[in-house]
Order: structure tokens, then sequence, then C-alpha cells
């Protein structure tokens, strides 16, 4: 199995159209502004966020959390995997067009 | 996720203005309007002055009652300007400098309040665009659909867009323009002879507009009531039935000053924060005059509890509880990321707790242990900002 496809494979995702959020600190503050709600994010979660909305596919953002987080590859995919789950259900992050991944 | 605040402040609905107006297509382009009255004045808010123009005898009277110290009438000394262009050429020229007609003397000398009868008015430029500047219009009555729902008089749809912000009640409308330099340039239409109504109109609009000069200023409108001791503020974010106007009353109560138990106004000092009062209140008659602003010494999140206790929180979590109390703002997407810019700004090196609290006034004294501002007890007469604050 591949990092790719421990991750979802080159899954991408975006920030929903009603979503702001900016970086305080090591945290991040996410307006949604359709639920409305205001959530904070730890900075493990922040640094996903900010790497989605970046256009970073998953997998990508799994690697740079290993790195970043000194934290078992394996142990930051599924960190990264499950954020990314937490996020979409939150009504955070959504699937991004292949169009705008490249892919 | 770790933590979670439901937003507050205005929606916009769809349609705009359904509700309001008869012809909510057409604003901003109908209805006509002309200035009610030819009487200004200046409102000495933060961030301002707000200068309001077109009014008629009644109105201001109305405003500078409702205002107190807030509120130079035109005709007072000091004023800054006297009058509105009433032309359409005068207009045209007031898009980019603020014009005055007549003899108005510069140097604060009584001058005419209308410009000679028979005589072409002479216009010329005098200040630069203040930082707000709102005009007063008279519609045709048949542009407002009647209330049926008494008591709703201070609900109305917000519509904004990147440069521009509608809004419409009962009774009235109004178009909010961004210019160079944030700034803004509104309009208000009310139907001429509706006396009753302006002033709710008028209070609504005046919110709106302070939110978004405020945050143009690098600051932000909070719900919130700010509480004033030994020359610092402190602010109890909350949204509405959180307790703020209960930590006002508790505040007073023990000899405090208090600058809001509803609004207060958020803006960017020399190392940090200010925290300033602004005449609307919430259960407290509101601020009569302006004071200057007070460093902003620790922000708390109001949280009703069976038991008091202060948990401090982190800086986002202080910036996530203000941006949820931040009205109007907070639910305009051209806006909410400059919103945390500047909360993160000002609250990011602020302390920050979460003050669980029951009704009692348990809490005073841990507000005093915990090393804020605030005192344990003191003695004075109570009042809405002491005198000593007010002269800081």
């Amino acid at each position: 199995v591949t990092g790719s496809a421990a991750f979802g494979g080159g899954d991408a995702y975006r920030p929903r159209r009603d979503v702001r959020f900016r970086r305080i600190g090591e945290e991040a503050v996410v307006v949604r502004q359709e639920a409305p709600e205001v959530l904070v994010l730890n900075p493990v979660g922040a640094r996903v966020l900010e790497l989605l909305a970046g256009g970073e596919p998953l997998d990508a953002v799994g690697a740079k959390l290993a790195a970043e987080f000194e934290v078992a590859p394996a142990a930051a995919a599924a960190d990264a995997r499950a954020f990314a789950a937490e996020l979409e259900s939150a009504g955070v992050i959504e699937p991004a067009p292949e169009a705008e991944t490249g892919r | 996720v770790h933590d979670r605040v439901l937003l507050t402040g205005a929606r916009a609905p769809a349609p705009f203005a359904a509700s309001f107006l008869t012809r909510p297509d057409r604003f901003p382009d109908e209805p006509a309007g002309s200035p009610c009255g030819d009487l200004a004045a200046d409102l000495l808010l933060p961030a301002g002055p707000y200068r309001v123009r077109g009014l008629d005898a009644a109105q201001l009277g109305r405003i500078a009652r409702r205002f107190g110290g807030f509120c130079v009438p035109g005709d007072a000394p000091g004023a800054a300007h006297r009058f509105l262009p009433l032309g359409d050429g005068d207009r045209r020229v007031a898009d980019d400098v603020a014009v005055e007609i007549g003899g108005h003397d510069r140097g604060g000398a009584p001058s005419r309040t209308a410009p000679p009868a028979g005589r072409p008015a002479p216009v010329r430029p005098c200040d630069p665009e203040p930082p707000v500047a709102l005009d007063v219009l008279a519609a045709p009555p048949r542009s407002f659909r009647r209330s049926v729902t008494p008591g709703w008089h201070y609900s109305f749809d917000l519509d904004a867009g990147p440069e521009r912000v509608r809004l419409a009640g009962w009774g009235f409308c109004a178009l909010l323009e961004r210019r160079a330099g944030g700034r803004w340039r509104a309009g208000l239409w009310v139907a001429p002879g509706d006396r009753r109504g302006f002033l709710g109109s008028f209070v609504n609009l005046l919110r709106v507009l302070a939110a978004y000069r405020l945050l143009d200023a690098g600051g932000a409108l909070l719900h919130s009531a700010a509480v004033a001791d030994r020359g610092a503020g402190t602010l109890f974010v909350g949204r509405s039935g959180a307790g703020k106007s209960t930590v006002a009353r508790q505040a007073l109560a023990r000899g405090l000053g208090v600058l809001s138990d509803e609004l207060a106004a958020l803006t960017p000092a020399p190392g940090g924060a200010a925290v300033s009062a602004l005449p609307f209140a919430g259960d407290l008659e509101p601020a009569r005059r302006p004071a200057p602003p007070l460093p902003l010494a620790r922000v708390l999140l109001l949280a009703q509890a069976r038991r008091d206790a202060l948990v401090p929180v982190s800086a986002a979590q202080a910036v996530a509880a203000a941006a949820a109390c931040a009205p109007w703002i907070n639910a305009d997407r051209h806006r909410t990321g400059a919103l945390l810019d500047n909360l993160g700004r000002l609250l990011g090196a602020v302390p920050a707790a979460r003050l669980e609290f029951t009704r009692d006034g348990g809490f005073w004294p841990l507000l005093a242990a915990s090393g804020g501002t605030i005192s344990s007890e003191r003695s004075g007469a109570a009042g809405a900002l002491t005198e000593a604050e007010a002269a800081a």
C-alpha cells in the first residue's frame, strides 16, 4: 500500500464558499456563515486546513504533518485523514473539483 | 475542532426588502429623495466623526436629545459643517469634497443656516469628506410598506456587497457606500412626517454604520459589556441573554465605571487595543457623552454557570467568541476575513478567559484576585463613567 493510497489517494479538498478562516497563534478560527457558527481548530487541525486550502492533496498533507510534528508517517496519515473527515462533516471543507487540483 | 460558538447578527434574507419596500427591486435607484431639511450635526462616535446632513428641525432635535453629548448640532459652536448641498450640481461636487453653502465662518463664528433668498449660494470646498457622511432624504410615503406587526420596528434586512451595503426596514431604506480610505457615505430615505419612526430608523442605520466604519478603522463593534476601572477597560463579551446587562449593573453597584452594557467599540491603540463607549445600550441608559478610549486590559467570555470560575482561554478562542459577537460583519462574506484579521491583532496580546458566573455577583472577587485591573471593592458614586476616567 502506498502512502497515497493510505491517505485516500490524491484526494484534494477546499474550504467551502461560506468559510473564512485565519490562523491565530497555533490554532485557527473558522467562520461558517451558513451554519452560522465559529469553530476553533487545534494546531494540527489548523495546519491540515491551511494545507488543504493551499491546494495540497491529502497525501501530501499527511507527509507534511509527519515532518512538522515529528510523528510516524502512518500516524500522521491517519491524523490527516481523520481531520479531513471531521472538517468535511463539520461543513468546513468539500472535495475540490479535479480542475482545481490539476488532476 | 475543539470549540464551537454560534454566530450572532443579521443574515440577509431573500429577497431583500420585500417586506419593507413597495419596489424593492428598484432600490437604490428609487425612491428618489431630497434632503429633509438643511440642518446638520456631527456625531462624535469612535473612528468618526459621523456627519449627518439634510435634517429638518424635528429630526435634529430628536437626534440631539437621543445622543446627548455625542451630538454637535450644526448651529453649535465648533460644528464642522452646516449645510447639505441641495442642488444636483452641488451633489456632484459633494461626491468628492464636502461643500458649504452660504456664509459659514471657518473661525467658528455663527453664520446663516440657509442661503439668502433670491441669491445663488456660493459653493466652496471646506473640510475633506469626514470618515462617515450620512444624508437624510425624504422619500414618498408610498415607497414603504406599512408595518403590520407592532413591535417589529427594530427588524430590518441587510444586503452586503463588496463596496456597498443596503438596508431596509419599516419606514426606511438606506445605502452605505465605501469610499477610498475606509470612509463611508450613506443615504437614509425616510417618509417625511414619520416623526415616531425616524429615530428608530436612524439608530438602526447608525449601529450598522458603526460596525462597518470600525472594521475599516482596524477595529470591531462587539456585543459586550465594557467596564472601566483604574484607567483600563475590561470587555465582557457575550451574545444576547449572556448576562452583559447583569454584569454592567453589578459593576455600577460596585462603583465601577460602565462604558456599555450592549455594544462597545474596539479600536487599535499604541501597544494593543482600546475600548470606547458608544451611545447604544441594552437595559441601561446609553452613554450620554463621548470619552477617551481606555486601553483594553482583559477580555472575558461570558458563560452562565452554577459556580463562579475564571478559565483561561487561548487567543483563538477569544477571537472566535468575539467574532461570534460582531453583529452584521460576521455575516458579511466580503468582510469576515478582515474581521478575523482585526480581532487577531487586537485581542492576540490581551489576557483572555472564560468567566463562568452565577448571577449573584460572586465572581467579582475572582476578577480582583486574578490580577486584572478590576479592584475587589471600591466606594464612590456609581455612574456610567467616572469623571476621572472620562478625563483620563
